[in-house]
């Protein structure tokens, strides 16, 4: 390559081509004559030091696909980072058993009293519906799925500058954002503006008030379909449809088949624990195999990347 | 010799730019991510920082990446990412290698049944020759 090559490349890189090796070794490497087409002279080549087609080991169509695929399989669980908002969200999801424990009123006393605070934070797509959960858990879940989204697209961005690949995190925070605004605007719009709305808030899917359980498995498979990853759509996969099951069904109905009779307080737990037990085990097993790849790439001195 | 297949050869979609490996890896890593880091690429391809940054020169001036200088703190940082042309121009190359492999395999098929077929004819041939051979011994 000439010397002007040599420029742009350091210019556009920051890498160097500060010594004659390099230089020769991307001459050489070359297949064929992409760079000669581009009238690019070997002038700075001694005589010795011409390589010609075949000096290099040519490569079969088969092996380069399969250097390709090896490469790629590489990359991914290199970028593979999503054991951190699994274990999150099992924890925020721990964290709101004490709002699924049923305090009953006293005789006498309506059961389901409405919700604190102003409509659009009643939402019945974050647990404001269930009849007995506590009056504060659309807040709680709110709070929760923020810091959540927050925190996953700041750990995204975290570890792809440690590991130098960046995941397309960007797209979480939206997906996050765009479903909390539609949990809060529904159900604010069907009490008073749009009544036809109220088809969309079907009594059987929330009543439970375990939905917010389901807006964060729809978050999860944007993750597992921005991480690429066959594990974590599986994952995805299975808690969704674990959500949505502990939306529409008492699992206590199960555990009492079983002999576990538990108490009228804490009967809607199964649907929450189990949920978060899920994502908890998933988190742990994925932390065990992604710590192995979570290194940092060789720096380069302040000179070489100049 | 067997016919060729109609229609172009693959060879054709091999795109020079593209085909270099280790300009293939620096394509395959910016595809699976967002951006990808200087030291990362070099690290993952074994390559030599001038070596690396001629390569991405290339496939810059193709319009295939674009790179970025930036600093964290006081490091600082490269990021690669891949273009539209350069996600195109990385399926094409994927599609062309390929498509040769289907071919080559399609050859060697044809070529080992060739061989089968001649095999059995040289066979017959054999056969009639003994004949003729016990025919003299007689």
């Amino acid at each position: 390559m000439s010397d002007g090559g040599q420029e742009t490349g350091s210019g556009a890189a920051g890498g160097g081509g500060r010594d004659g090796r390099d230089d020769d070794d991307v001459r050489g490497s070359d297949s064929t004559a992409a760079d000669s087409q581009r009238g690019e002279s070997s002038a700075s080549d001694s005589p010795g030091q011409e390589r010609v087609h075949g000096a290099y080991p040519v490569e079969t169509p088969e092996q380069l696909l399969g250097e390709v695929a090896a490469v790629r399989r590489k990359t991914r669980l290199a970028r593979h980072a999503y054991w951190f908002p699994l274990v999150l969200f099992g924890l925020l999801t721990c964290a709101s058993i004490p709002f699924y424990i049923v305090r009953l009123p006293p005789s006498g006393a309506s059961v389901g009293s409405s919700p604190a605070g102003p409509v659009y934070l009643r939402s019945a797509y974050l647990g404001g519906f269930g009849m007995l959960t506590g009056r504060y858990i659309t807040y709680y879940w709110l709070a929760a799925i923020l810091l959540g989204v927050g925190a996953t697209t700041a750990w995204y961005r975290w570890r792809g500058n440690r590991v130098g690949l960046r995941t397309a995190a960007r797209g979480y925070l939206i997906t996050g954002a765009v479903l909390l605004l539609l949990a809060l605007a529904i159900p604010a719009l069907a009490v008073r503006a749009v009544p036809r709305l109220m088809i969309l808030m079907p009594g059987d899917l929330l009543i439970r008030g375990t939905f917010p359980l389901v807006v964060i498995g729809i978050g999860l498979c944007y993750l597992a379909w921005a991480e690429r990853s066959i594990a974590l759509t599986v994952i995805a996969a299975g808690y969704l449809a674990l959500s949505l099951v502990a939306s529409l069904y008492d699992i206590e109905n199960v555990l009492y088949r079983l002999g576990w009779n538990l108490s009228p307080a804490v009967s809607g737990l199964p649907n929450v624990v189990l949920p978060a037990l899920v994502l908890l085990l998933s988190g742990a097993s994925a932390w065990a195999v992604q710590r192995r790849y979570d290194v940092r790439p060789p720096s380069l001195t302040d000179a070489e990347a100049s | 010799m067997a016919a060729q297949p109609t229609g172009e050869h693959p060879t054709n979609g091999l795109d020079e730019t593209v085909h270099q490996r280790h300009r293939l890896g620096i394509l395959t890593i910016t595809s699976e991510a967002r951006r990808a880091e200087f030291g990362y690429l070099r690290g993952a391809l074994d390559l030599t920082p001038g070596n690396l940054s001629r390569h991405l020169t290339v496939l810059e001036d193709a319009g295939m990446v674009k790179v970025e200088k930036g600093y964290e703190g006081r490091r600082p940082r490269t990021w690669v990412s891949i273009t539209r042309t350069g996600r195109s121009a990385l399926a094409a190359e994927l599609d062309a290698l390929a498509a040769l492999v289907r071919q080559h395999a399609d050859a060697a098929k044809r070529a080992e049944a060739a061989a089968k077929s001649e095999a059995a004819e040289s066979g017959d041939g054999e056969f009639s020759g003994d004949g003729g051979f016990s025919g003299d011994g007689d």
